[in-house]
């Protein structure tokens, strides 16, 4: 859901993934959801949503995530992005005279030095929430690094989660204590920090981890600079109070 | 919704590329439900310094800019959120056609449907109109929906791809409801024909 979300990102109207059986084993018994015999026409219904053999594609992109770092983001737009542990670029690494200019005003806006890396870059705020990174798997994965640790000093870390239905399940797992203990705010659901919303909103020239989907000038809060990444790597941020690899809390 | 029949301006020129609709209006108004009075805010964290006097550095703000009807915008111009409010913004501060290599597609359909008309050109022409409108603001630019053409005084001139129902709503200054309403006779029948 993640990706199909940040297809817009990228340009797109949509973004589509064939449901499998985890989709369908997700779906199953759920309010209002076809039941019954309903159920089973509808699952074979949504059995022919997958590609056409022979079909054709503008562009194919192979990831194999199995080799990526985690990502974060360094700029203003969702596309500069890279792994966690490279240093950023510089404006020697854009060939088009646009996209360096781009590249330079990012960089200004976000108080940044070109070529430098982010990890250890010092943190004001965490948000882990938004439509496309606060579902019951990303929480449960935050958890697992606030489980035991406590939020660093002057971090305002703000856990949203994505829907009522997800905050009932987190509660129901005791989530939101490991949360609160943690020293993070547990929060009603709703757009918060995403979008500068309800008073949730970046100072000028802050920093945050944001598990959210855009990092636009000003969008967190006019001059907020935001780093977008995933909820391991803001959770993560939250408990060392700078960029980090979640990867060193995991094995720990 | 007013027609959009031909239009000749002078054009405000932001060369920036991906310039995004939280750009264009920060979320912070987006709590209104009236479509008028957002054109003050339109691109509001650029144009505005922070004790909320005009930043002189912005080209809004620029003598040559008023009165323009005509923006001309570096690539991929909308993208971002969905937000309708983009170009409610932007017919509010009086433009009434976008030129751009490329626009975002929820942004270029936002726009269809509320009278600002955007016109995609080839990077060639994109450039020579913005090389000409940024050494003479006073350069008009002319654009012709009927058959599709843009024109600069320069004896420049290019046709911009659009479809035909969008391009029949703009001429005839309705959206998409009004379009359906001008069928009302036949609604009318059909449903006398159901009591």
């Amino acid at each position: 859901m993640t990706v199909c979300n940040m297809s817009i990102e990228a340009g797109a109207r949509a973004g589509m993934i064939a449901p499998d059986a985890t989709t369908f084993e997700y779906l199953k018994g759920r309010e209002r959801v076809p039941q019954g015999a309903d159920w089973d026409a509808a699952v074979e219904r949504w059995r022919q949503l997958c590609t056409d053999e022979g079909a054709t594609f503008d562009k194919t992109v192979v990831i194999d995530a199995n080799k990526l770092e985690p990502m974060i983001t360094y700029g203003t737009n969702p596309g500069m992005g890279m792994q966690i542990g490279e240093p950023m670029p510089t404006v020697e690494s854009f060939d088009d005279a646009s996209q360096q200019a781009a590249f330079e005003k990012a960089m200004a806006y976000m108080g940044l030095e070109p070529g430098q890396p982010l990890l250890g870059k010092k943190v004001d705020v965490v948000f882990i929430g938004s439509c496309t990174n606060s579902r019951i798997g990303d929480l449960r994965m935050a958890a697992g690094v606030f489980s035991g640790r406590k939020v660093a000093d002057g971090v305002r870390t703000l856990v949203v989660p994505g829907s009522h239905d997800i905050k009932k399940q987190a509660e129901s797992e005791g989530l939101d204590q490991i949360f609160k203990e943690a020293g993070a705010e547990w929060r009603e659901p709703g757009c918060s920090m995403c979008i500068a919303m309800n008073g949730d909103n970046l100072e000028p020239g802050q920093y945050a981890v944001s598990t959210s989907n855009r990092n636009f000038e000003g969008r967190q809060g006019k001059g907020g600079r935001t780093f977008l990444a995933s909820p391991l790597t803001a959770a993560a941020a939250a408990i060392t109070g700078e960029v980090t690899d979640p990867r060193s809390l995991l094995l720990s | 919704m007013a027609k959009f029949t031909t239009l000749t301006s002078h054009a405000v020129p932001l060369p920036d590329e991906n310039v995004d609709t939280d750009q264009i209006i920060p979320a912070r108004f987006l709590k209104v439900t009236d479509k008028d009075g957002l054109g003050d805010s339109l691109f509001c964290d650029w144009r505005y310094l922070k004790d909320g006097s005009d930043n002189p550095a912005f080209v809004l703000n620029e003598a040559a800019s008023q009165g323009a009807q005509i923006l001309i915008a570096g690539n991929n111009f909308g993208s971002g959120s969905s937000r309708e409010h983009a170009p409610w913004a932007l017919v509010g501060w009086g433009f009434r056609a976008i030129i751009s290599t490329g626009f975002a597609d929820i942004f270029k359909s936002n726009s269809l449907k509320n009278g600002l008309l955007p016109v995609e050109v080839t990077a060639d022409v994109y450039q020579a109109l913005m090389d000409a409108v940024q050494s003479d603001r006073s350069t008009k630019i002319a654009i012709d929906l009927a058959t599709q053409s843009v024109t600069g005084l320069d004896g420049l001139e290019a046709t911009f791809p659009i479809d035909t129902f969008s391009k029949h709503c703009l001429l005839e200054g309705i959206d998409q409801l009004g379009y359906l309403l001008s069928f009302d006779g036949q609604i009318s029948s059909y449903e006398q024909q159901r009591t």
